[in-house]
């Protein structure tokens, strides 16, 4: 069988746990999208915004906690502390977002408010970038202890496991929120209708923002497993891992969770593992850099077939 | 009014749609003698983004195709007169007159939308944003990475110039004049296109696809029609901005384009041209201007407020254990604005949002569907 | 409008089909580097530099500076600014006061034009910059227009000065870096001869610069005997991820990597590289690029032992620079990428304008001409040694120097050594 390859196994192992970690990250954040879209029917750009103030709350709680100088115990406190930091940035971020750039367009035509998400994605992005930071990226310490586990040829770093275990600890609370929860069930009342939920007695501006938080919360937490994966952390950090999980949602069926955190996980394999395979074939050479054109070219070849992505949902119309 | 003066569009209020073209035409031609060369390249790029509005217009104002990957088509233009026109395109030898180019651009431009539109039609709503997004993305990535044909991010160069007969279009006030040529004759094909069977049916299918499926209308059909016209004007403009900036690389061809352009037809008030000219004034112009020498200079003058701001920060700070640093003198606004520009920007676009959610001048048409209750304008539109 | 499932499985082809097509059609060889001719008669004509031109200047004396202050690309350009206005300090030309008149390039294609028209505007007398290649080639042709020299600092594509024109390179054009290929023969040099290098692995930014420099190390490293293993790996600015690039490094088993980019992608990737338990030793090559304050303070540990190319060398003016530097803009010298080189241009500028200005009444009359001409007779010590342009605009002499990281800091190798 792996004579069928030119790469070793080790090679193959390592792209797929890398694209499970994209992957991860793309499916917290492809979460916020498909949630608002549920409720509001609104592609919420400014999505990835509120996944970088996450990173940057994480970052400083990390550095008041003294940075690269942090050991033992109070390795485990300070990321829990940066966790809920970003959170509570996020959600801050988000809410406030909510309540000055979309609400007032509640029900203005309908790409009035992508517009004001636009808006709202650019202004953030350049105040860091321009107002705070001249242009120059933060980088997270380099404080997760470092080793690998290995199976086979699998050789999976802690932070890695760490990165994707808690993503999907994550992504179940949220699915338990929203499918067992009093809270839950009005905010799928919400998204099948927002007139009938109100008739119903539900408050929906309670829904939305409480969607807008759930959102924001897993935003959060992925702009601080971001940072400690992949240091680097800036005000338009946001823009690309935004458009990919939004990619991820529409690949999975926008308004559908299972359906964001499985596209997280295809696109971030895609990228990886897709590409690579498709590099077995006699004269295909695609390097790194395809790997965007590799995964859109995917995304319209599931459509083709599955126009509302792969959890197909009841066709209903939306104009 | 006489029925002879409505014929002509002449409505109840204000000036027709056609008057407003003319304005801007006139306005361009005045701006031509007074203005200088920083002025008249910020008139090209306005003049040059109006005219992808107007062509993103039919797309999303009047067929109601959310298109996130407009930049695509402009690319489309813009590549196609580079590699034939440029001597250091290392695919083709020897260039071919821009007047032959010109309309191969157009052409190749509206296939591009036609290869794009078939198997996104069946799409609907938000997936086909993304979609659209997508293959915008992919023509700029294989414009980076397909060295052989495009040179990647080294760009095609010494783009041949369009020949009028006397001389070359090599300035940039010629090229605004060339620019404000191409948007009159798109903005009257477009504007053609809309009042005529063909605009009535895109104008169904944005209000309801099922329905207008049912009334008979050919619904896949109009849709390829609306995506390739737009496509066409995207690469008409592509087409008229390579020579003018004589540098075709992919950097120039990023998400950013297709959503300033988006983001300007919602702005003026999608499906009129009086508001994409609008639209792109204000965004396309106003970040240019902040940087500009005049504007700093009209800050400075605002000292005064400055003082004032700050004698009441100084109460401030001496009341309260705050505090509040001063603002800087007014001689350093215009450097503060122009660093902070795209934070402005920004702004802008929520602001103007919300003050106006259906835009600076919002088609009648549209704004009929907001005020049933004008049996005035109704009658007018009949 | 529902398609069948047979014309579904045509487009399917056709798309499959397209993505293969370019997928062969990406492989390319681009190898146009040096080799150019001198300034024409033709070229001078065409700036309006065959004769006088005179300006006549009230006042300060205005020198334009295009870099790039905003956007991702201000960490390169604010430090250059700053080690221009540097090369003014203290200074006065003919009793005038310099006026540094500063616009932002973006470091970009449509920037580097506007920023020229706004300079231009200004009646600036010279010019410092712009400083990245993209957006030095689309403004080459509107400083000519307006006879205006100036000299960039840091563009290095080659084909800048290489004639696209009947006319030879534009004679408006100077510049103080040296060229790509002047340090990428250099750098697979090191890696060859003093590394013993026999494999090596390339990574780079799909821009301009690191495009233009990774292909021409190839190239070199492949003259000296080398293979390069694996493909190419490029990257768009801003990318974090490099995970999947460091997962094909290990297959390819290199015994260096050489980066051809820029610092800010540099330092994750460096932190990426060397938290790989198999990659931690691994030499790795860098270019001028990287070379900033940024990587150190950013990857922290993960950038020891790397070695990075700097072109130019120390000249005898750089202490009086790094104090000035200090004291005017709290700038370090030692980490600023281009400052010796944007000192150097704006002090070449400066020279040339006070030689040739004539003072008529309290008013100075300056021929651009003669600015023109003075650079091109330039010949002084400068922050990053001994200025002098060739005859096609572009720095003579220039040479390529080897830095290692060790203790947090850069220090400069003896040739050879490593």
């Amino acid at each position: 069988m792996t004579v069928l390859f030119l790469a070793s196994a080790e090679f193959w192992a390592d792209q797929f746990v890398n694209g499970l970690t994209t992957g991860s990250i793309y499916a917290l954040i492809a979460l916020g999208y498909t949630m608002v879209y549920g409720v509001l029917q609104l592609i919420n750009f400014a999505h990835g915004e509120v996944f970088m103030v996450g990173a940057f709350a994480g970052y400083g709680v990390l550095v008041a906690f003294g940075g690269e100088d942090i050991t033992g115990a109070m390795i485990a406190l300070s990321i829990l502390v940066a966790f809920i930091a970003a959170a509570s940035a996020s959600l801050g971020t988000a809410l406030l977002i909510e309540r000055i750039a979309y609400r007032p367009l509640r029900n203005a035509p309908r790409l009035a408010p992508l517009i004001s998400a636009i808006g709202v994605s650019v202004f953030l992005s350049h105040l860091v970038d321009d107002g705070f930071l001249s242009g120059q990226s933060k980088f997270y310490p380099t404080i997760f202890p470092t080793g690998d586990v290995s199976l086979g040829p699998l050789a999976i770093s802690y932070l890695q496991i760490f990165l994707i275990g808690s993503s999907l600890a994550m992504m179940s609370v949220l699915y338990w929120t929203v499918q067992r929860t009093k809270i839950g069930r009005s905010i799928r009342a919400v998204s099948e209708s927002r007139d009938n939920a109100a008739l119903m007695g539900i408050d929906v501006n309670r829904a939305i923002m409480v969607t807008f938080a759930l959102g924001a919360i897993m935003a959060g937490f992925a702009g601080v497993l971001y940072g400690l994966f992949y240091s680097s952390i800036r005000g338009s950090m946001g823009f690309i891992p935004g458009v990919k999980a939004f990619t991820a949602a529409v690949l999975g069926g926008i308004g559908s969770i299972q359906g964001a955190v499985l596209g997280g996980f295809f696109l971030g394999l895609t990228e990886t593992v897709g590409r690579e395979l498709l590099n077995e074939i006699p004269g295909v050479n695609l390097p790194n850099q395809w790997k965007d054109v590799v995964a859109f070219s995917l995304l319209v070849i599931v459509l083709i077939f599955r126009p509302t992505g792969i959890f197909r949902q009841k066709e209903t119309k939306r104009a | 009014m006489p029925e002879a003066l409505r014929r002509l569009g002449f409505r109840a209020r204000g000036l027709p749609e056609w008057g407003h073209a003319l304005l801007f035409l006139a306005a361009g031609l005045i701006g031509l003698i007074f203005l200088d060369e920083t002025w008249i390249r910020v008139l090209f790029l306005v003049t040059l983004y109006a005219t992808l509005g107007m062509g993103l217009n039919v797309v999303v104002g009047l067929a109601g195709l959310l298109d996130l990957g407009f930049v695509a088509f402009f690319a489309t233009g813009a590549y196609v007169v580079a590699i034939w026109g440029a001597p250091v395109s290392p695919a083709v030898t020897g260039t071919i007159d821009y007047w032959m180019l010109l309309p191969m651009a157009v052409l190749i431009g509206a296939c591009i939308g036609l290869l794009l539109g078939l198997p996104v039609l069946p799409l609907r709503g938000d997936y086909l944003a993304i979609v659209t997004l997508g293959f915008g993305e992919i023509i700029r990535i294989l414009a980076l990475n397909m060295d052989n044909i495009t040179r990647g991010s080294s760009g095609l160069y010494a783009i041949t110039k369009p020949d009028y007969g006397f001389g070359k279009v090599d300035h940039v006030n010629e090229f605004f004049v060339m620019m404000l040529i191409a948007a009159m004759i798109v903005w009257f094909v477009t504007s053609r296109l809309r009042d005529s069977r063909v605009g009535r049916a895109w104008e169904a299918i944005r209000e309801d696809e099922d329905v207008a499926a049912g009334m008979g209308i050919n619904t896949t059909k109009y849709k390829l029609m609306a995506f390739a016209t737009g496509a066409s004007v995207g690469a008409l403009g592509g087409a008229i901005y390579a020579p003018f900036i004589d540098f075709v690389a992919p950097q120039q061809f990023s998400l950013l384009v297709s959503i300033n352009v988006l983001a300007l037809v919602i702005i003026g008030g999608m499906g009129n041209t009086s508001g994409v000219i609008a639209g792109s004034a204000i965004l396309i112009g106003v970040p240019e201007i902040l940087q500009f020498e005049e504007t700093a200079n009209v800050l400075s003058k605002l000292s005064w407020l400055r003082d004032g701001s700050n004698s009441l920060i100084d109460a401030f700070n001496s009341l309260t254990t705050l505090d509040i640093s001063k603002l800087p003198p007014a001689s350093e606004w215009g450097d503060k604005l122009a660093l902070y520009r795209f934070i402005v920007f920004g702004a802008l676009l929520v602001i103007v949002m919300i003050v106006r959610p259906s835009g600076l001048f919002p088609s009648r048409r549209r704004q009929l569907e907001f005020q049933a209750d004008a049996p005035e304008a109704l009658a007018g539109e009949a | 409008m529902v398609q069948g499932k047979r014309s579904k499985f045509a487009l399917l082809l056709a798309l499959v089909a397209l993505v293969a097509l370019f997928a062969v059609a990406c492989s390319g060889d681009d190898d146009d580097s040096g080799g150019s001719a001198g300034f024409t008669d033709a070229g001078y004509k065409t700036a309006g530099l065959d004769k006088a031109r005179l300006i006549t200047v009230d006042g300060d004396v205005p020198i334009g500076i295009s870099s790039a202050l905003t956007g991702d690309a201000a960490g390169l350009g604010k430090p250059i600014a700053d080690s221009a206005e540097t090369a003014g300090d203290g200074l006065t030309i003919k009793g005038h006061k310099i006026k540094w008149v500063r616009e932002d390039d973006l470091c970009t294609p449509e920037g580097g034009p506007a920023a020229a028209d706004r300079l231009v505007k200004g009646n600036v007398v010279a010019v410092v910059g712009p400083i990245c290649s993209g957006g030095t080639r689309a403004s080459l042709k509107i400083f000519d227009d307006a006879g205006i020299t100036h000299i960039s600092p840091s563009a290095t594509a080659g084909d800048l000065s290489t004639p696209t024109r009947a006319e030879g390179p534009f004679v408006t054009f100077f510049r103080v870096p040296v060229l790509n290929a002047d340090e990428a023969r250099e750098q697979a040099k090191f890696a060859t001869d003093t590394l013993k290098a026999k494999k090596a692995f390339v990574v780079f930014d799909t821009d301009d610069y690191g495009k233009d420099l990774s292909t021409q190390f190839q190239k070199y490293f492949k003259e000296n005997g080398g293979t390069i293993v694996g493909t190419p790996a490029g990257y768009e600015k801003k990318t974090t991820d490099f995970k999947s690039i460091i997962s094909s490094i290990k297959e390819a088993k290199p015994d260096v990597i050489y980066q051809a980019g820029f610092y800010a992608e540099a330092t994750p990737f460096l932190q990426q590289l060397r938290g790989d338990a198999d990659l931690k030793s691994i030499p790795y090559i860098g270019g001028d690029g990287i070379k900033n304050d940024e990587l150190i303070t950013g990857a922290k540990d993960a950038a020891e032992g790397a070695y990075l190319a700097l072109p130019g060398t120390t000249g005898s003016q750089f202490e009086t620079y790094k104090t000035k530097y200090a004291s005017l803009f709290k700038g370090n010298a030692d980490t600023a990428t281009f400052g010796p080189e944007a000192y150097d241009a704006a002090t070449a500028l400066i020279k040339a304008i006070d030689k040739v200005a004539v003072d008529k009444g309290g008013k100075l009359e300056i021929d651009l001409k003669k600015v023109n001409e003075e650079i091109k007779n330039a010949n002084f010590e400068g922050a990053s040694g001994k200025i002098t342009f060739g005859s096609d605009g572009n720095r003579a002499g220039a040479v390529v120097r080897f830095f290692k990281i060790q203790g947090g800091k850069y220090v400069q190798l003896e040739a050879g050594k490593k």
